[in-house]
């Protein structure tokens, strides 16, 4: 047990001088942010694999708690000329708010009710972020949002204050989801009734679950906007919700290194089919296809399967979520 | 008064058109227990379908809509056995992506091969007018109206009579039973996906001379398509055609009597309205789980 | 001293009486089973009792307390536990975590303390997982603590679910059916271990179709017919009563069994 331990912080170490020397190694500024928007999708990612992959609540609202988080931290910033840092809190409260808006009408649904009424909240919120123009100024979006600090002047300047929030927030994540509150999200995803019986709140565990979610996911709106300076509805719609749960899928749920690989992972491979030109999102939607039949616990699943079939041992599924 | 016929009439040819998609959506979840989230897009490559066989190939409109549902009705036939057949049975999340890469692959297709800028689709019956009741309307709306309504009679026809619909109602009960009961399940799924593609082309080529064709409207009309599903109770065939023409009527009421930014948001409110009251749709009943 | 108390308990669904105005007493120290042919309404009574279905009419008290209507997780919390007919493991997860969320309800630890790794989150799990391997060496799992639950053998997983709802420190213990699939030896053990369960001072109650295992370690035993209670005594005396004997005959003889 010891030594394990000993193991994995060896490794965090490792990961973390190896990100840290990242952006010197790599001097295109274009890399540098393909490795920071890694870092706001791995928060994205990370907070809907909570929901989904160990509570087992599909959702396809998550874009929502982002852009409600975006918009927050930018609005408290311009127009109350709050601090970044301030701002930042501000919008993780707001889509903590949001979490618990759609958490609490949503308790009783399930499966692909639950998909559907999520992907709805996630287009009521874009739409009234839309034409909510005194406030948004609607489809022009808000412009000139403050930098997240003066000296944040290149892309390796955010890198190194983006990556380790990311790393915080998946260490907490991490010793959440093996503590008591973890296990009660894991067990409302394996059987409701049985962890009805054996004494776990669902409805306070469930919206627990999205609020926690949504909390994490706000806060990377807020890094978001204060990283590109400038927010509209049109960087939340439907599509960046199903972004984020490609991320989680692909990945593996229920893992916590799998949303990380996805959302680096497509980040990065989006890029490189950019060589494909206009055949890159065809391409993508094909690929999508033969991975999830290929792969059904996603990336994870992948790693765990082979690896138990070199250790000669009884293939383990990964717990798919209803 | 006049305006709100001019309304009623505008409601009833969206309505037409959500209740057409949504039958498809509905009925593919109802024998194949999957949703299609790629459904929108049906509707898409069905007008485009429709535009093609119209105008750049010159064929008469009825000619072009008969050969959209065809050319569809095989197209549904090909997605249920490439993308449906390995989906069936897997977890609801692998249904999603696996239908979600459909819809991605669908959509950008589209505007690879028919470029994003919307088209005009013009039909002989949007040059002539109809006066009734102190209003007047295109051939076409009435037309969308119709055409919709006999589609409508002859699926149910369909449904209650042949031995295929009646198959398609066993499915759609108990799956492995129907399986067990000597049911050639792959032929009923394969039937299914053709009627709801062609049924989604239907509705692409009627609605196409009446707005722009373009590969996004797609991403409108799987809303909508969901909401009416959703408030006529998933799975429900009588429930969608009847939700499919309240939210169309819901709509084109909001845009003439509240406001016209309104309108996206009101199939949207439904959607959840209905879901957290009554999740089993207007029609459905409630089920208990078994313990 | 009455532990469990069912006064005049009746649950309809639509128009189908599934339990008619049950009495049932279960005294604090017993084991008491609860038979009666297939659909006869036991496992709805403990649905009932353990929060899942509210009855329609009729009272549920437990050490005197009203517990109708009130929700599973609090029932729980209150001192009932059980398993279940069809086993209800958390199926991916492995032995050990099974049994830590059994003992859930009884941690003290709040959202922040388990989120920051604080010093009662540290108290709480060594406590917990203390009872948890306490509870698997007392039932021989053990050594299966990091085994997943679905690889365990059927009679195990059994056995898994039973120390899972002992893990909540229940003083009323409900079992549906635990010697379901059980050969003879197994239901053998079985009935050791269920009166191993009662001398830690577990109170139990059990609806079970093995007569040899009703007969032999309940001490009171009551019986149900088309939702209605028939019978109620000892063994003997239930082996004995001509409406049991009709229930069960009866039935018999129209399946043709």
């Amino acid at each position: 047990m010891k030594n394990n331990r000993l193991i994995k912080i060896l490794v965090l170490i490792v990961i973390l001088v190896a990100a840290a020397l990242y952006p010197i190694v790599v001097q295109r500024g274009y890399y540098q942010h393909l490795a920071v928007m890694g870092c706001i999708y791995t928060l994205l990612a990370s907070s809907l694999n909570l929901i989904v992959g160990y509570t087992g609540q599909l959702s396809l609202g998550h874009a929502a708690f982002y852009g409600v988080g975006a918009y927050t931290s930018a609005l408290l910033t311009l127009r109350l000329g709050w601090p970044v840092w301030a701002g930042m809190l501000g919008a993780m409260v707001m889509a903590g708010v949001f979490g618990v808006l759609l958490g609490t009408p949503t308790l009783r649904l399930k499966g692909s009710y639950l998909v559907i009424a999520t992907l709805g909240f996630g287009e009521i919120v874009r739409l009234v972020l839309l034409n909510w123009m005194s406030l948004t100024r609607g489809p022009m979006g808000l412009t000139g949002i403050t930098r997240l600090a003066p000296w944040a002047v290149t892309k390796a300047h955010y890198f190194w204050v983006y990556f380790p929030i990311a790393v915080i927030v998946v260490v907490l994540l991490n010793q959440l989801v093996n503590s008591r509150t973890g296990r009660a999200l894991k067990a409302i995803r394996e059987d409701q009734v049985a962890a009805e019986v054996m004494g776990i709140n669902l409805a306070f565990y469930k919206v627990l679950a999205f609020t926690v979610g949504a909390v994490i996911a706000g806060l990377a709106g807020s890094l978001y906007v204060h990283y590109v300076t400038f927010v509209s509805p049109d960087s939340f719609p439907v599509a960046e919700s199903i972004q984020i749960l490609v991320m989680v899928i692909v990945g593996g749920m229920g893992t916590i290194a799998g949303p990380i690989i996805g959302a680096f992972g497509i980040v990065f491979l989006l890029e490189t089919m950019r060589a494909l030109a206009e055949y890159r999102m065809v391409i993508y939607g094909i690929t999508l296809f033969v991975v999830i039949v290929l792969m059904p616990d996603g990336f994870m699943g992948a790693v765990r399967r082979v690896s138990s079939i070199l250790l000669q041992r009884g293939v383990r599924h990964a717990p798919a979520g209803d | 008064m006049q305006n709100f016929i001019q309304q009623v009439m505008n409601g009833l040819v969206l309505g037409s058109v959500y209740a057409l998609i949504a039958l498809g959506l509905t009925m593919i979840y109802g024998v194949l227990g999957l949703i299609n989230w790629a459904h929108g897009e049906f509707y898409m490559v069905g007008a485009f379908v429709g535009y093609i066989l119209a105008v750049r190939m010159g064929l008469p409109y009825f000619v072009a809509l008969v050969g959209a549902m065809l050319i569809m009705a095989v197209f549904g036939i090909v997605v249920e056995r490439v993308v449906f057949l390995p989906l069936r049975g897997r977890p609801n999340m692998n249904v999603i992506i696996g239908t979600l890469g459909l819809s991605v692959f669908l959509l950008d297709g589209a505007n690879l091969t028919m470029g994003p800028d919307p088209v005009r689709f013009p039909s002989i019956y949007t040059d002539q007018f109809i006066r009734v009741l102190g209003i007047s309307f295109t051939v076409q709306r009435l037309l969308v109206v119709i055409v919709t309504l006999v589609l409508i009679a002859v699926l149910r026809l369909f449904i209650r009579n042949h031995k295929l619909g009646k198959a398609m109602r066993a499915c759609s009960q108990d799956l492995q039973a129907a399986s067990l009961m000597g049911i050639e399940i792959n032929h009923v799924a394969m039937i299914t996906a053709a009627i709801a593609a062609s049924l989604a082309a239907a509705a692409g080529t009627l609605i196409g001379p009446i707005f722009l064709v373009n590969p996004q409207m797609s991403i409108a009309a799987v809303g909508k398509a969901f909401a009416v599903t959703i408030l006529g109770g998933l799975g429900n065939v009588e429930g969608a055609v009847v939700a499919g023409f309240t939210l169309g009527l819901a709509e084109s009421l909001t845009v003439a009597y509240i406001s016209s930014y309104l309108k996206e948001i009101v199939a949207f409110a439904i959607l959840i309205t209905t879901l957290v009251f009554k999740p089993e749709g207007i029609f459905g009943k409630h089920s208990v789980e078994k313990v | 001293m009455r532990l469990l108390e069912t006064k005049q308990l009746t649950i309809r669904f639509g128009g189908l009486t599934a339990v008619d105005h049950v009495d049932l007493v279960v005294n604090k120290g017993e084991i008491v089973g609860l038979i009666g042919p297939n659909g006869s309404g036991k496992t709805t009574i403990f649905n009932m009792v353990t929060g899942i279905y509210t009855p329609t009419e009729g009272e549920i008290l437990f050490g005197g307390q009203p517990i109708h209507g009130a929700k599973p997780h609090v029932i729980t919390e209150r001192g009932i536990s059980r398993t279940f007919q069809n086993i209800r493991l958390f199926q991916s997860l492995s032995v050990m975590e099974n049994v830590l969320i059994g003992c859930h309800c009884r941690m003290k630890q709040n959202f922040f303390d388990d989120l920051l790794a604080t010093k009662k989150f540290l108290h709480e799990e060594s406590q917990a997982r203390r009872t948890a391997i306490e509870l698997l060496d007392v039932f021989g799992l053990l050594d299966l603590q990091h085994e997943t639950a679905r690889n365990l053998p059927y009679g195990l997983q059994r056995k898994l679910e039973i120390v899972r709802a002992l893990a909540s420190k229940p003083e009323l213990l409900l079992l549906d059916e635990p010697a379901a699939g059980m050969n003879p030896q197994e239901s053998l053990a079985l009935m050791a271990l269920i009166r191993q369960v009662r001398d830690r001072g577990v109170t139990v109650l059990l609806v079970e179709h093995d007569m040899k295992v009703v007969m032999g370690i309940c001490e009171r035993i009551a019986v149900l017919n088309y939702g209605r209670k028939i019978a109620e005594g000892t063994a003997a005396e239930i082996q004995s009563n001509e409406e049991v004997i009709q229930a069960y005959l009866g039935r018999q003889a129209k399946t043709g069994a």
